[in-house]
């Protein structure tokens, strides 16, 4: 067994998704902790659940309202490494715009991306996930989710391009991007998933694969490791009630209904062959597995707590 | 405190507050900064700067950059970096006042956390901090005078200078208070009354002398009223007769920009080496030299402005 318990580690979702897909969008009304300026107080007490809960390591995450050095700061107190970040982008067309002939606007629809290589170089960190964005209104979060719906394969081209002009920001800065699947997003099916890593270079971009959101568009996830494997530098993974899946891709379902379900667990509890794919990875694999439980099935601690549980049980102790 | 003692950077503003076509004073006034094909641009104005004879420019990380892309080019160049500018927005000029703690108003100061990051990743603990220039307010065409002035929105300006200040001390950070023609703390009493409500263990004052003297302030005499506060200085020359003029005859900002107001240091009339004189000893500040608009090619500019240094600090 390749992995070791100090592979893992953990993106703190089970604190921050509450109230997830009901905000107004009015400015304040948000569903993701992170951006509520009052977690600014709370992340210190996480962060060190996180560690009591047996983790070694956490996704970066510098909040809105939180500069590196004092981000580093909580991080060095917490006695936690930090592994790498989550960048998105979207489509301009999508926002109702159309950066044709405007150079500046260009290059400033990258300034989260810019910003994202700061904080993770700023830690110490030479790769970050890269994503198509997801945004509510769209039809794959609103209409059906984890079915491909609305497909359009020029639109995917031009999610392609946007993807590999990102990578290729972010390779300037010295940052790898690993292209990372989301359902609700226009990389959502394994056939899309597949399109845009085979036409971005792997020397531009490598796999960080979400086996959760993968399993629950129906895909085979241990076959998909292993036909991936050596392009993987790091992976989400996530549990979930595959029963559900199936029957919320039967008939259309938007992505927040299935979600306010029982529907993601944590890593044990679903269905999800996590340890079957993860054995798939080389012998040699060095990057991270970072362990989401998007709507935790338990209280915020219990659930980390029982995430690591999965771990210690399936994964031998790291050199130390 | 004799001038060889002191500290001395550039601003790169000569290249940087340029007009679209320099021959014609009425094509588009640019600020090159925040345009992205300046960062390739950067590494060679920062060069121009070493080569003019400066060893520090004021620290400007470009908002189409990130620090270590910063951080490379100013490696390269062979500058030191002298500490940077936040300017903070009058909330009631931009949709409203905000009330203190809610989401709008902690947000209000993300540009102030911005600064205090890109101080402390080059190891500065100390910044100027200023009123927002805002082009679309009044006095941008009514300047130097303290045209318009409200107590009430004082009032509200030193409350959210009074958070910013907050913010940036929780960083390590400690600013000193700048005065800018054209914003709300252009006068005397705009900025006497925003130093004295906040304390001056978390506030300094780093005046601008080129302001002081636009608006009509004798920028001598402030530096000596405020020895014991002041932490780094602005210094730039001007045509005082163009200043009185604008002053008198109500001339924008911009206008009194095309027609010469800025100088190089030595071709205008503020005698800087005496108001320097006012520092008080074992000043450890910084002076930030800026020739707001060039009166020549910004090489040249620079260059002038470098043998105005040599000269002064001589012997």
């Amino acid at each position: 067994m390749a992995l070791t318990r100090e592979h893992f580690s953990l993106n703190t979702l089970q604190w921050i998704t509450v109230s997830l897909g009901e905000s107004t969008g009015e400015p304040g009304s948000v569903g993701w902790e992170f951006d509520r300026p009052s977690f600014l107080a709370r992340q210190p007490r996480v962060l060190a659940e996180v560690g009591e809960a047996g983790f070694p390591a956490v996704m970066l995450e510098v909040l809105p309202t939180q500069t590196l050095q004092a981000y580093a700061r909580v991080i060095a107190d917490s006695g936690l490494r930090v592994t790498p970040g989550y960048v998105h982008i979207g489509l301009p067309e999508e926002f109702g715009l159309d950066h044709t002939g405007d150079d500046e606007a260009r290059f400033r629809w990258f300034d989260g991306i810019r910003r994202r290589a700061e904080e993770s170089l700023f830690m110490g960190l030479d790769r970050v996930f890269l994503a198509a964005d997801m945004a509510p209104g769209r039809p794959r979060i609103d209409e059906a989710a984890a079915v491909g719906h609305a497909y359009d394969a020029a639109r995917l081209d031009r999610v392609t391009d946007m993807i590999g002009a990102a990578a290729e920001v972010l390779r300037a800065e010295g940052v790898t991007p690993a292209l990372h699947n989301h359902v609700g997003t226009w990389i959502e099916t394994e056939a899309e998933y597949d399109h845009v890593l085979d036409a971005v270079p792997a020397s531009l971009l490598t796999a960080g694969p979400d086996l959760g959101h993968l399993a629950w568009t129906g895909a085979d996830v241990v076959a998909w490791v292993a036909a991936h494997a050596d392009r993987i530098s790091d992976l989400h993974v996530k549990d979930m009630d595959l029963g559900i899946a199936a029957s919320a891709r039967s008939t259309p379902t938007p992505y927040f209904d299935v979600m306010s379900r029982r529907f993601f667990l944590e890593p044990g509890l679903g269905d999800v062959p996590i340890r079957e794919a993860l054995a798939e990875l080389p012998e040699d694999f060095a990057g991270t597995v970072l362990v989401e439980v998007d709507k935790p099935s338990m209280e915020p601690f219990a659930s980390a707590k029982t995430s690591w549980a999965w771990i210690a049980e399936n994964y031998p102790e790291g050199r130390s | 405190m004799p001038l060889s003692d002191l500290n001395f950077a550039l601003n790169a503003i000569q290249w940087i507050n340029v007009k679209e076509d320099p021959d014609d004073l009425d094509s588009a006034s640019l600020w090159r900064f925040a345009d992205p094909s300046f960062v390739a641009e950067y590494p060679g104005v920062l060069a121009e700067i070493r080569r003019a004879g400066f060893d520090a420019t004021m620290l400007e990380v470009l908002d189409t950059q990130t620090l270590q892309n910063y951080a490379a080019m100013v490696e390269e160049s062979g500058l030191r970096l002298a500490p940077g500018y936040v300017q903070v927005p009058l909330a009631s000029e931009h949709g409203g006042r905000l009330e203190r703690g809610s989401f709008e108003r902690i947000h209000w100061f993300d540009g102030v956390r911005r600064k205090a990051e890109e101080s402390n990743y080059f190891g500065l603990s100390t910044i100027f901090l200023a009123a927002e220039v805002n082009q679309d307010a009044i006095r941008w065409r009514r300047p130097a005078v303290g045209h318009d002035f409200s107590q009430d929105r004082l009032d509200e300006l030193t409350d959210l200078i009074d958070e910013a200040v907050d913010v940036l001390n929780a960083e390590g950070v400690r600013p000193g208070l700048h005065n800018h023609v054209g914003t709300w703390i252009e006068t005397q009493y705009e900025y006497e009354h925003v130093l004295q409500a906040i304390d001056a263990s978390r506030l300094g004052a780093s005046f601008d002398i080129g302001h002081l003297e636009w608006a009509g302030i004798d920028a001598k005499q402030a530096i000596a009223d405020w020895a014991d506060r002041v932490q780094d200085l602005h210094l730039k020359d001007l045509d005082l007769d163009l200043a009185r003029r604008s002053r008198e005859e109500g001339m924008g900002y911009e206008r009194a920009t095309d027609l010469g107001l800025y100088r190089e240091p030595g071709l205008g009339q503020i005698d800087l080496v005496d108001t320097l004189s006012a520092l008080p000893d074992g000043f450890g500040g910084w002076i930030i030299i800026e020739v707001d608009r060039a009166s020549m090619d910004p090489a040249r500019s620079a260059q002038y402005t470098a043998r105005w240094v040599a000269d002064v600090t001589a012997g």
